[in-house]
């Protein structure tokens, strides 16, 4: 017999392997299984991510957000930590230098991630380098 | 072997990185394809950097050894000497691409005039602002 399961998140980290590999290492992912009470014969798992800026990686976060990024911040370099946006600009020393004020004055602690906001991420390019 | 050189036909230069009283001499392509000054991680080690000089991590996206590549790399602002020039805060960005060589790009080649006469095997970065 089937039983409703609710996985606890505290057990979610024994579960890795029902997570794809885009999924590893994100921090909070619920997996809930639900089963039909009329017919025990369907069974599915539906997963819901919650995605939270404590302890998340910024670049993930990045990658999750970017169709939101998208909408307002087009191929601009968009600076994250933490889930949230600290910095904005056309350049990356532009945005560097902001992001060392900001550090300078107590504002922020911590690595940031700084990602173009586009079909690719990339911060540099360098299309020359053969060595 | 004089302060600029050519490695392969690459227009070489010896350029320092410095942080504080440390400075790290190191030898850079003049890459005016790269927009932003690369430089093997081993040798900001040797700066003594450590996390919380870095100021933001970066994916960085380019051809290592024949091959494409998009790999997550360090940021920091730092002192570059370049002969009699020193550029305050400039982007240094870390990456290994397999050599002791970094590339200098065009955060700090925008303030010089650069001259390379390949036939002649010389390099010249002439200061723009003095």
């Amino acid at each position: 017999m089937v039983e409703e399961i609710l996985i606890e998140e505290k057990s979610l980290k024994e579960m890795k392997h029902l997570q794809s590999p885009e999924q590893e290492g994100r921090n909070k992912v619920l997996f809930y299984e639900h089963h039909d009470r009329q017919n025990l014969r369907e069974l599915y798992i539906m997963r819901e991510q919650i995605t939270i800026g404590e302890n998340m990686n910024d670049m993930e976060w990045f990658k999750e957000h970017l169709p939101q990024l998208r909408e307002k911040y087009e191929s601009k370099l968009v600076a994250v930590l933490d889930g949230e946006i600290i910095a904005v600009g056309d350049d990356l020393e532009e945005v560097a230098r902001i992001i060392e004020r900001k550090k300078r004055d107590g504002e922020i602690k911590g690595i940031p991630y700084t990602g173009r906001v586009g079909d690719d991420i990339a911060a540099v390019h360098i299309p020359s380098v053969y060595v | 072997m004089s302060d600029y050189s050519f490695k392969n036909n690459y227009p070489i230069l010896k350029i320092s990185i410095v942080k504080e009283k440390l400075s790290v001499p190191v030898w850079v392509i003049i890459d005016t394809g790269s927009p932003y000054t690369i430089i093997p991680n081993e040798m900001l080690n040797k700066l003594g950097l450590g996390n919380e000089d870095i100021i933001t991590k970066i994916t960085i996206h380019g051809v290592v050894h024949k091959e494409e590549c998009a790999v997550e790399a360090p940021a920091y602002l730092l002192q570059i000497r370049i002969s009699e020039k020193s550029l305050e805060k400039t982007l240094v960005v870390g990456y290994d691409f397999g050599s002791r060589f970094g590339l200098l790009g065009h955060n700090a080649l925008v303030n010089f005039q650069l001259f390379v006469d390949w036939r002649q095997k010389m390099v010249k970065l002439r200061s723009l602002t003095g």
